[in-house]
């Protein structure tokens, strides 16, 4: 395994916090060792001779406490004049490191951000904004940004990395397919057999086969099985198919007004019904009737604030994050109550698991 | 003798440039440091060139560049008080302008306008700092690549303008945006091709604003107008160049013109002319480009065929209908060159859909109409007196007009508006037809279905209601002294006053005034026996 040794003044302040916090866990560790497992003075010396000698000869990766980071893509603030083709105050990347308590604000502070996502083995060190003016990549932890693309690319909806070779990277954007190579450092149009124009929405590498590609566009889902050479059509004719939101882990493709679509297999789409409670695919209610409970709790005690444009969900645990285009993130758990951003029109929500 | 001799050389040197003389500007200037804008860019440059108000100008300066708040109007504005007070601005004020484009992040913007302020931007400011590292820049890129970047995108704007029109064509308020970052760069780009090409496209875009420019009005069709200027164009933002290059005074001041007034940019007489000479009336035709359709359209984008019928006491100018552009369209207009402000007559159909905002813009389209009317005030009232809609067709033969509409049922809003000036003479009135006298203009307005006349304030609403989903009306005007009836329609759907063996679809440009060919990329201005050639295959200017 390859250590990087860097004395702490030298960390950026992400990587400081990280840091810490394995730091603390390992004290946290000592500490329990110490008080309630060894009972005599000698056995406790011993007990931290041996933990010591343990940490000293295992690799760090094993002490390393995992949890999820979550990211947040907002588009622009909630304020009335926030909205379409302008910047805001706000828009940009959020992340959080505690279950969506609290959050802080990565990078660009007013570019529309319209999705993210980390290369899974730097461990949440590189980051990828989709965003409205193109696509940023940072290697730091989000210290700091390089813009990637150029006059060109423009409104870059949705952003996946081939987690197997991460060099190979998908947008989404109004016009087009885009693919790089090398990191997102050159980009050129995979979509030549698409017929345009196209308005293309989210983009997904299968998991299971990282060359398998799912691209929802605003009429059907295209699929490639040779990493965008090759698209076909996958004949989803679905009604309101613009508004397709596939979810990355387990590719089912969620309509915002008329419940969730499970991709059933590599042909057929399955249409679910919004009234449908359960379903074996997804362990969630369809997003519809989660907006409609959402409401029916909310409307007593905040009429106004019950959002019924919920534009991403997530699992986090036994709840379900959600993400507003009304303002917000919301978690739904027994209730449905806020989880910040209040005033941002949250387009996004990415969890990474972090080691 | 020698000194007459040589007055006249240099007269006929200089006659060929429209010369705001350095008296003029220095007024101008003045005039703009001395009131009270809200903090702008330009105005604090007006100051702290001309000496007034420094201290206060210095202020302001440093709350626009406190506030990490940026897009690309804060970008080109940024920009030019840069350059344009290099002499005067203290040191301690570049360092604090070169900081900020380290650490805000400014938006790009999503139009054509936009994209023109963002990169002639960051075209002018890499020249300057040349040498900078991704780390001295908000973007993470050297100098080098932000200037080669911005260097392609204003050549490729450029090419495809001047050979396939503009997108974000003849608006009265969004000139204003592509005059000052073409003056920019045409004044401080060091790349004396860039320069020129620069000053080629300022000619260009004012060679088209002065063949539709009537005493102030910018007349026809526009991409985009405001609620405020729809019924008096005077009002709009691009009156103030209008006045600043074809007029002799400048009433309409607004701060921009201040970089304009540092510049030595000038207009040539031949474009004062075509804006001024109204004394035969003409006819121009033109191609634009539409906005790129992301959604729920068979091209991305298409051409717009857009005419114009001028006469020195009204002009009447059209496209062919359909969505264009969205929210802000305006389809048609009748203008009347008259001393009354709302001097517009024009109609509509209030189309209000999500598709028409799914169509141009990304975001979510039911998200978008829920909030829409919080940018765009009024775009979802029935009663909106600005955009396009896709279930109108227009034809227009020189002082008439056909509006078309065939409206499906499930359409929101099931009924046509005109908007009539109130200040007009009804000379006659009936079932069908409406005879109205503007001054020495008389307008007709002959329809095809029922209608309502509703009093608003001073004005009228004409709406019409649909017969089984039609209506149509015919607009005509003219001169009280020549009053025609209406020409057969059928008859003037097809009509087309191109010089014979001409074709509209050929030309870019097609008018006594100015002519272009589709994707030739060359401009000929013509007033009397003078032309002057704007050639960008080779940049040059004949």
């Amino acid at each position: 395994m390859e250590v990087q040794i860097k004395c702490h003044s030298e960390l950026s302040k992400t990587e400081r916090r990280i840091s810490d916090i394995r730091a603390n866990r390992f004290f946290e560790i000592l500490h329990f060792a110490h008080n309630d497992i060894c009972k005599n003075i000698l056995l406790k010396r011993l007990s931290i001779l041996i933990i010591i000698s343990f940490f000293i000869l295992y690799p760090s990766s094993l002490i390393i406490a995992q949890h999820v980071r979550l990211f947040a893509c907002a588009l622009a603030s909630n304020d009335p004049t926030a909205s379409m083709g302008g910047s805001s105050m706000g828009a940009g990347l959020w992340q959080s490191d505690d279950t969506a308590k609290t959050w802080v604000q990565l990078g660009w502070k007013h570019v529309k951000c319209y999705s993210v996502d980390v290369v899974n083995k730097s461990n949440g060190k590189i980051i990828y904004q989709a965003c409205g003016n193109g696509v940023l990549r940072s290697t730091d932890f989000g210290a700091t940004w390089r813009m990637l693309t150029d006059w060109r690319i423009t409104e870059v909806m949705d952003i996946c990395i081939d987690q197997i070779a991460p060099k190979n990277i998908y947008i989404a954007t109004p016009e087009a397919i885009w693919k790089s190579n090398d990191g997102g450092d050159n980009w050129y149009e995979a979509d030549s057999d698409i017929p345009h124009p196209i308005f293309v929405s989210r983009i997904v590498v299968d998991p299971k086969n990282h060359l398998k590609i799912y691209a929802a566009v605003d009429t059907t889902i295209y699929i490639s099985n040779d990493g965008g050479l090759v698209w076909m059509n996958s004949k989803a004719n679905a009604e309101e198919a613009h508004k397709f939101v596939i979810d990355e882990i387990k590719l089912i493709a969620g309509v915002d007004s008329v419940g969730i679509l499970v991709w059933k297999d590599p042909t057929v789409i399955l249409s679910v019904d919004a009234r449908y409670s359960k379903n074996p695919y997804y362990d969630i209610y369809p997003l519809y009737q989660i907006v409609q409970l959402q409401i029916e709790s909310e409307k007593s005690s905040h009429p106004d604030e019950a959002s019924k444009n919920i534009h991403s969900a997530l699992k986090l645990g036994k709840a379900i994050l959600l993400a507003s285009l009304d303002g917000g993130i919301w978690k739904y758990e027994y209730r449905v109550e806020r989880s910040g951003l209040d005033s941002l029109q949250v387009w996004r929500l990415k969890a990474v698991d972090i080691k | 003798m020698r000194t007459a001799i040589l007055i006249i050389f240099i007269l006929s040197i200089t006659s060929e440039l429209q010369a705001q003389s350095d008296m003029q500007k220095k007024s101008i200037l003045v005039e703009i440091a001395q009131k009270d804008y809200r903090p702008t860019f330009s105005a604090i440059a007006a100051k702290l060139t001309t000496g007034i108000r420094t201290k206060e100008a210095l202020h302001q300066l440093d709350t626009l560049l406190s506030r990490e708040y940026g897009d690309m109007f804060w970008v080109y504005g940024c920009t030019g008080l840069y350059f344009s007070t290099k002499a005067v601005l203290p040191q301690s004020y570049k360092k604090k302008i070169k900081d900020c484009w380290k650490r805000f992040t400014p938006y790009r913007g999503d139009t054509e306008n936009h994209f023109l302020m963002y990169y002639s931007s960051l075209y002018l400011m890499s020249q300057e700092w040349p040498s900078l590292t991704g780390k001295q820049w908000f973007l993470g890129k050297t100098s080098k690549e932000i200037h080669k970047e911005s260097q392609e995108y204003l050549n490729y704007w450029i090419n495809k303008t001047a050979r396939f029109g503009q997108v974000e064509f003849e608006s009265p308020r969004y000139l204003y945006y592509f005059i000052t970052p073409l003056i920019l760069l045409a004044e401080y780009s060091k790349d004396t091709v860039m320069k020129k090409r620069s000053e080629m496209m300022l000619e260009y875009l004012l060679a088209g604003y002065a063949q539709e420019y009537l005493d102030g009005n910018y007349c026809g069709a526009h991409s985009r107008i405001s609620n405020e200027a729809a019924f008096d164009t005077r009002s709009a933002e691009a009156a103030s160049y209008g006045e600043y290059f074809f007029e002799d005074s400048v009433k309409h001041i607004l701060p921009d013109i201040a970089f304009a007034a540092m510049s030595s940019f000038e207009l040539p007489k031949i474009i004062r002319n075509i804006a001024k000479d109204r004394e035969e009336p003409y006819s121009s035709h033109e191609i634009k480009r539409s906005r790129d359709a992301f959604r729920y359209s068979e091209h991305l984008n298409f051409s717009v065929n857009k005419y114009t019928f001028m006469t020195k006491d009204y002009a009447l100018g059209s496209i062919q209908g359909g969505l264009v552009q969205p929210i802000q369209q305006r389809s048609w207009s009748l203008t009347i060159n008259s001393s009354h402000d709302k001097n517009i007559i024009f109609g509509l159909h209030p189309y209000v859909s999500e598709k028409e905002l799914g169509m141009f813009f990304p975001e979510e389209p039911s998200f978008m109409l829920e909030k829409i009317d919080l940018v765009k005030n009024g775009y979802t009232s029935e009663n909106k007196w600005v955009g396009g809609s896709p279930f109108e067709k227009i034809y227009q033969y020189k002082n008439q007009i056909e509006c078309i509409y065939d409206i499906p049922k499930d359409v929101k809003y099931q009924h046509v508006d005109i908007f009539i000036p109130g200040w007009g003479k009804f000379l006659f009135r009936d079932s069908n037809f409406f005879r109205i006298q503007y001054d020495s203009c008389i307008v007709g307005i002959l329809l095809k279905t029922k209608y309502e006349l509703i009093r608003e304030n001073t004005n009228f609403r004409l709406r019409l209601s649909l017969d089984s989903g039609k209506t149509s009306y015919i607009v005509s005007c003219n001169k009280m002294d020549d009053f025609n009836d209406f020409d057969n329609e059928e008859s003037f759907r097809i009509k087309d006053d191109l010089p014979i063996g001409k074709h509209k679809e050929d030309w870019l440009f097609q008018s006594q005034f100015i002519e272009s060919k589709i994707g030739s990329g060359i401009l000929k201005m013509k007033y009397g026996a003078n032309e002057r050639v704007l050639d960008f295959i080779t940049n040059t200017i004949r």
